[in-house]
């Protein structure tokens, strides 16, 4: 210092630790203190009159100088700080270190203008501000910087102070470019944002993160989820916004969403299918609780029965069913209450017009409901009746016709024998009349033929009728065909060559050889008509095994059978003559030449007999019929018809025979027969005078008696009660047919004799039975 | 209101004021384009006069969050003090527009005050010395000091208020790097500074010329 300071403070100028440098009014150097000295190596003596542009060239600062100059001319303050300048002068520590300072410029009161340069060492503490700072940047940094979110701090003005990486590749934007932006600007969805900034401003934290769509620099959308969150530092507010990226997550939204609306609308179009079907379907609909009442019907429901939505919504499934078919509808409901399964049923129900319609249900019982679909079917019902009764008229005049056909065939058939019969009648009475006796037997044997064709007629109709009383007995069928040669070549004449091929180990047949006799005549004589110019007739027989799936084939049981067919060489059957063949009356012959009973008898034989018959036939190739019936393990008897009544002993010791028949003629016949041969007879018409005769004193040896008998008590029971009384009787029926049920099981001692028969099987029958003990 | 100013500036007085003060901030705007090197524009548009109590309430009414200030006071023929204000929200903004924005939030918040500090003094100081130099006067005027607070509270710490305090009120844009910045200067003068004030403005206005004059008779 240049003078000496009374005050003895002079020495503070170069003991305070700061620099400090007095001007003068042309801005020259006074003063330069030690602290001056040592930070920037210059000596004050050097330095003393010069300016601080000459003392620090290439380092002139225009603020400085302004800062000089308004403290020297106008009084004013100034601060030249490090934060608005690096270095206002090039100042080191004694190390060397280059040191940070603040500049203060100042006017220093007395009468020259003067001004203070005081230089302050803030390097210590700007260095521990710098060192915090980068150690929490560095925390800082290592969070906001790699965080794939967009995070940016605003001011209270939503003014970007801050932007991190993900925030400029979010945007699109250069963080100088984001700094200072207003976030809203960024934002497509301005009301979303505002409301969470006056959220976020009020100092409410945000409840949850806010969706909103940022905008790019290039104008692209993005979608972000926003959370924030308000901080301060000193006295400022600050808000720190993370926006994720959610733009994946959009689009996988998106999709659903479209997926989900697609879904909805394929389902909102399958239940307007179903609606319509619901509504428009002619079948009606029902969803009912399981006790039958309706929890909804569709139209065709309530158009059946006629009630108003309302109504039929109410009601009961029972409402319109008739009294009489109530607990069938109620056995449904508690089966389907029990089995909650399926039912199909049919209801009627009583129409709005009155009428009864029948409906076809088809129901199923499920999640305590039942869902109910039922169709009409009143019409089909009608024409199914309709259908039937026409069959069944159809039948009946197809009976009538067959009637018809059989009354001519049979008229015809009878008139000619009755013409035989009563002509030879008529010539034996006028030759007697004539007393002419010789040759009579020859017209008593054209009726007897007569007669006995009349008989054989009769039985065709009971055989074709199933009705005839079989006499089935061990038959050996080859015998048969034997003995029926002669009749047989008779009965087809010159033309018709005949062969045999007989099997030597035919098995026997258990059957009425009568009836088996006729059959093979029968079928012989169809095959003489079928070749009317000549040809080949076969009879062939063989054993036939049956298995089980031929059997079932041919409608019989399995086993052994015995075959018997016929062949002609003819003019064979086409395919819908062979399908009626068996059916009666069915004939190919001129009305009046046949009954069309001959295949029939046949085959009604065969079949009461447990066999089938079957025709082989092709147009031009000739006709097979085959009869097969059922093999018996038994011996063969062959019925010896030939008996003359003269032949019979006569009755031993006056036997006792009661005849009970309604018929006179029948009565008288059977009773001079047995008179002829010693026996004792007893006659009664009728049921109640035949027992009156049996509870008499005399013994009654036999009884014959017809089936059917007038007045109450038929020959069944007749016979039940004369056993009663007299154990040892023996018992014949005589029946016109098999009245099977009437007679029923035929105890020990009874016996049945098929009318007509002749007068020789009569007798023949009759010692038979008494000559049984 | 509760008080009446017993002293104003009559409309002619305001706008050399006026003047006088938008040079003043032209050499700070010339002062702060050197430092920072960008396009620095500063303009006054509006100077009044209130009394103190009406430039707090003006502020409140205008600002709704809180404030900050630069003060500095000064002593000569005129003493009192003047205080840039603005609102707390835009300084920030305002020191990265000064120091250019490629500094981190942490940094720039660290240098918020000094930066500040002496931003506010570059202002102050060139409205002062303006003044001081156009009314041929020096002043004493002490270095920049930080005020926060609302309106009210800035007046009262500035620790000038007397009774008779009035406020020259100024509004000041300041247009830093594209960025608009608002703020207001406040002068508070007790009556004899003011007295000093508008005896220095009438001579001022004499020596400008004779042009004026007339003008300002004919009214």
């Amino acid at each position: 210092m240049q003078r000496a300071d009374p005050s003895g403070l002079e020495g503070i100028f170069d003991a305070v630790d700061m620099g400090l440098v007095v001007l003068d009014a042309q801005m020259l150097v006074l003063e330069w203190n030690d602290w001056m000295e040592t930070a920037t190596g210059r000596r004050r003596a050097e330095l003393r009159g010069r300016r601080l542009e000459e003392i620090f060239p290439g380092e002139s600062n225009a603020r400085l100088a302004t800062a000089i100059n308004d403290a020297l001319s106008a009084g004013t303050s100034s601060i030249l700080t490090h934060s608005l300048h690096k270095a206002v002068f090039p100042l080191r520590s004694r190390n060397g270190r280059k040191l940070i300072h603040n500049v203060a410029v100042r006017p220093l009161p007395g009468p020259l203008p003067r001004c203070l340069v005081q230089i302050s060492d803030v390097t210590v503490a700007v260095e521990r501000d710098r060192m915090l700072r980068k150690r929490q940047n560095a925390r800082y940094d290592a969070v906001v910087d790699s965080a794939p979110d967009a995070i940016l701090t605003l001011d209270t003005k939503a003014a970007i102070v801050l932007a991190n990486p993900a925030a400029t590749e979010e945007f699109g934007y250069s963080a100088a470019e984001l700094s200072g932006l207003v976030a809203a600007d960024l934002f497509d969805d301005q009301p979303a944002w505002n409301e969470a900034w006056r959220t976020l401003l009020s100092g409410r934290r945000l409840t949850r993160p806010v969706e909103l769509v940022a905008r790019t620099q290039d104008g692209g959308a993005s979608f972000v989820e926003m959370s924030a969150a308000t901080w301060r530092s000193d006295t400022r507010v600050f808000v720190t916004a993370i926006l994720r990226d959610v733009n994946e997550r959009h689009r996988a939204e998106q999709a659903l969403r479209q997926l989900n609306l697609t879904l909805e609308k394929s389902v909102a179009e399958r239940t307007a299918d179903r609606d319509r079907m619901w509504r428009l379907s002619s079948d009606v609909m029902l969803v009912a609780r399981l006790d039958g009442a309706i929890n909804a019907s569709n139209p065709a429901w309530r158009a059946l029965v006629g009630q108003c939505d309302a109504v039929a919504e109410q009601g009961g499934l029972g409402d319109s069913v008739p009294p009489e078919e109530q607990s069938k509808l109620g056995a449904i409901l508690a089966e389907l209450r029990a089995t909650r399964g399926h039912s199909q049923f049919e209801l009627q129900h009583r129409a709005d017009d009155g009428s009864l319609r029948r409906i076809s249900w088809s129901a199923v019982a499920a999640d305590d409901l039942l869902q109910a679909v039922g169709r009409d079917v009143t019409a089909e019902r009608e024409a199914e009746q309709a259908l039937q009764a026409a069959e069944e008229a159809l039948r009946q005049s197809q009976k009538m016709e067959a009637i018809g056909q059989l009354t001519g065939g049979i008229a015809h058939d009878f008139n000619n024998l009755l013409t035989g019969i009563s002509g030879s009648l008529e010539l034996l009475e006028t030759r007697i009349g004539q007393q002419r006796y010789g040759g009579l037997d020859r017209y008593i044997g054209a009726a007897k033929r007569s007669a006995s064709r009349a008989a054989a007629l009769t039985h065709r109709l009971l055989a074709f009728s199933r009705r005839q009383t079989l006499d089935p007995k061990p038959t050996d069928m080859n015998r048969l065909i034997r003995d029926m040669d002669e009749l047989v070549r008779r009965t087809m004449g010159p033309t018709i060559e005949i062969a045999t091929r007989l099997e030597p180990a035919l098995g026997s047949t258990l059957v009425d050889s009568n009836q088996l006799e006729n059959a093979l005549l029968n079928l012989c004589i169809n095959a003489r008509d079928a070749m009317p110019e000549g040809g080949r007739l076969t009879i062939e027989t063989r054993n036939i095994l049956l298995d089980a799936a031929k059997a079932r084939e041919q409608d019989v049981p399995a086993g052994e059978y015995v075959s018997l067919s016929v062949q002609d060489t003819g003019s064979g059957m086409p395919e819908d003559v062979i399908e009626r063949a068996f059916d009666p009356f069915y004939t190919t012959k001129p009305l009046g030449e046949g009954t069309g009973l001959g295949l029939s008898m046949v085959y009604g034989f065969v079949r009461q007999s447990g066999g089938q018959a079957r025709i082989f036939s092709q147009i031009g190739k000739g006709s097979s019929v085959q009869l097969l019936l059922p093999r018996h393990f038994g011996e063969a008897e062959m019925s010896d018809h030939s008996t003359d009544l003269g032949e019979f002993q006569r009755a031993r010791n006056s036997e006792t025979v009661l005849i009970v028949d309604d018929e006179p003629a029948i009565r008288m016949l059977i009773g001079e027969v047995l008179e002829e041969l010693g026996y004792l007879v007893l006659e009664a018409q009728d049921g109640a005078s035949g027992l009156k005769h049996l509870q008499g004193k005399g013994r009654v040896d036999l009884l014959v008696s017809d089936v059917g008998l007038p007045g109450g008590i038929n020959g069944r029971q007749l016979a039940d009660a004369a056993l009663a009384l007299w154990p040892e009787l023996k018992v014949l029926f005589i029946t016109g047919y098999a009245e099977s049920s009437v007679v029923g099981h035929l105890r020990p001692g009874m016996h049945v004799l098929t009318k007509p028969f002749t007068i020789e099987a009569l007798a023949a029958r009759i010692q038979g039975i008494l000559g049984e003990h | 209101m509760s008080k009446e100013l017993v002293f104003t500036l009559d409309e002619l007085e305001l706008d050399a004021l006026t003047e006088l003060v938008n040079v003043g901030v032209s050499r700070a705007a010339s002062s702060l384009r050197t430092m920072v090197g960008s396009e620095v524009l500063l303009a006054v548009p509006r100077v009044e006069m209130m009394t103190y109590e009406r430039a707090a309430k003006l502020i409140g009414e205008r600002e709704s969050g809180e404030l900050v200030a630069v003060h500095q006071s000064f002593n000569g023929e005129i003493s009192g003090g003047a205080m840039l204000i603005f609102p707390e929200i835009n300084s920030l903004e305002l020191v990265r527009a000064i120091t250019g924005g490629g500094l981190p939030l942490e940094d720039i918040i660290a240098l918020e005050q000094e930066a500040l500090a002496e931003t506010g003094n570059i202002i102050l100081n060139g409205c002062l010395a303006t003044i001081a130099n156009m009314l041929e006067r020096t002043l004493n005027i002490s270095l920049p000091e930080i005020i926060h607070g609302s309106g009210s509270e800035i007046f009262a710490r500035s620790q000038l208020l007397e009774a008779d305090t009035a406020v020259l009120f100024l509004y000041i844009n300041f247009s830093v790097r594209d960025r608009d910045i608002h703020g207001y200067i406040a002068m508070l003068m007790d009556l004899p500074s003011l007295t000093a004030l508008k005896a220095l403005i009438g001579r001022m206005i004499e020596r400008a010329g004779g042009e004026s004059t007339p003008d300002h008779a004919a009214r």
